[in-house]
């Protein structure tokens, strides 16, 4: 396994609560959690950077979304 | 990542793969599914790029609310085969292939061809048409009434540039 | 890149040889797979296209192009990549996804998972193309590696993957995992998935 590095993330309240229903919906400790979150946000942007979007959609509707990624 | 794999274990269960196929995983020929996707919803844009040979099968195949599998089927293609060519602009689509789509969709094959950019002497009409496109092409609903103009306009340009 | 040892048995017999599981997809892996696997696969399908035999009974993955999953793949967390040898010969090669599904059978419902985005072994080693098998276990080895792979990410061992036609019985039989049936998004390909206990089980 990858040799792995530690470090601190300071949360607010709100941020924390959000990663602590995360991870207990999701059945995932709070580390596995964020480095979920990162991959997802590095596949999003690697396809963005590609010049492709990004979309939600809805599986009753079929209706799409675009997810924005500032 | 290392794994502590023992021989004991191995063969618990290595008998029952005997004879078995193992593969896994996405039909895509190439990386679409992970790489540059053509399972990436499409919208409508007010600049649409000219319809390729592709969409013209993904609108021919849709105005027959026919799935991917029912086209492999009629023109005994496959469905991986049938969706890189109408997802991948760059795949280049077997001679069968095409002259299969073109009988099953009643369509002269010399035309059909000339749009997989499978002949040398492509109709410049075909490639220099300006009809322009912009559905996303893997679906079977039906198809919305701009859809229907531009499979007109498509097959208008088609059956025109036949001799 | 890290190297386990593994076992890969010569078919047809009883004798397990050495093996290695590697955690990377290597640029010597993606040669041998170009000058080895895709002759063979080449050869397979002109033989195929002689015979006659329709299309969509011809083996499902014959163009899959590792090189270019593989490049693509190198720079994004979410992928990882393995590849078994044995003898110097390139024997198999998988493709994980860690966010690519949520797990759908009701009791891991939502429940993230390790997803085989593709799993292949050689072509000598498959009934379909050769005839008969050289080794056989990759496809053991490989699911052992997935399910690794799973707990180590507080996945709990849980993986899915949509089966090749020709591979359901391996996934239903000889992993224990649940099939969910066709998925029309996919192909129509068989959605198998399977849970931490089925885990546990298949690792005993």
């Amino acid at each position: 396994m990858a040799e792995k590095r530690t470090m601190t993330l300071n949360l607010t309240d709100a941020e924390m609560t959000a990663l602590e229903e995360l991870a207990l919906k999701k059945d995932l400790n709070k580390t596995v959690v964020i480095r979920q979150a990162l991959r997802l946000y590095q596949m999003v942007d690697n396809r963005l950077r590609e010049g492709k979007k990004v979309f939600i959609e809805d599986e009753m509707t079929k209706a799409k979304a675009e997810l924005m990624l500032l | 990542m290392k794994l502590n794999i023992t021989k004991e274990w191995f063969r618990k269960g290595v008998h029952l793969e005997e004879g078995l196929e193992i593969g896994a995983g996405s039909l895509h020929t190439i990386t679409k599914d992970l790489g540059p996707g053509p399972d990436r919803p499409c919208k409508m844009n007010a600049v649409l790029p000219a319809v390729n040979f592709g969409q013209t099968i993904a609108l021919l195949r849709r105005k027959q609310r026919w799935t991917l599998d029912k086209l492999a089927e009629e023109a005994d293609s496959t469905t991986e085969e049938l969706h890189s060519i109408e997802s991948d602009p760059n795949y280049t689509p077997e001679l069968s292939t095409v002259c299969s789509i073109a009988k099953v969709f009643k369509l002269p094959a010399k035309a059909l061809i000339q749009q997989a950019g499978l002949a040398e002497t492509a109709s410049s009409r075909l490639r220099e048409d300006n009809v322009r496109y912009a559905a996303c092409s893997s679906f079977t609903e039906p198809l919305s009434e701009e859809e229907e103009i531009v499979l007109r306009a498509v097959l208008h340009v088609i059956l025109e540039t036949t001799p | 890149m890290e190297q386990s040892l593994i076992y890969l048995r010569r078919s047809g017999t009883t004798e397990d040889v050495e093996a290695e599981l590697w955690d990377d997809i290597s640029d010597l892996h993606l040669d041998q797979w170009k000058s080895t696997w895709v002759p063979l696969m080449e050869r397979a399908e002109a033989r195929l296209r002689a015979s006659g035999l329709p299309k969509a009974r011809w083996p499902q993955d014959f163009h899959w192009e590792w090189d270019k999953k593989t490049d693509w793949s190198r720079n994004l967390l979410t992928l990882q990549r393995f590849a078994i040898t044995c003898g110097g010969a390139l024997q198999g090669l998988m493709m994980l996804n860690l966010t690519k599904l949520t797990a759908r059978l009701p009791s891991q419902k939502g429940k993230d998972l390790a997803y085989v985005e593709f799993l292949a072994t050689a072509p000598w080693n498959r009934p379909d193309i050769a005839g008969v098998q050289q080794f056989t276990g990759v496809g053991r080895n490989m699911m052992r590696a997935a399910i690794e792979v799973s707990r180590n990410e507080g996945f709990h061992g849980r993986v899915g993957l949509h089966a090749l036609s020709q591979a359901d019985t391996f996934y239903k039989d000889a992993c224990g995992m649940s099939n969910l049936g066709s998925d029309a998004d996919y192909y129509g390909l068989s959605y198998f998935e399977m849970t931490a206990a089925q885990a546990d089980k298949f690792c005993h």
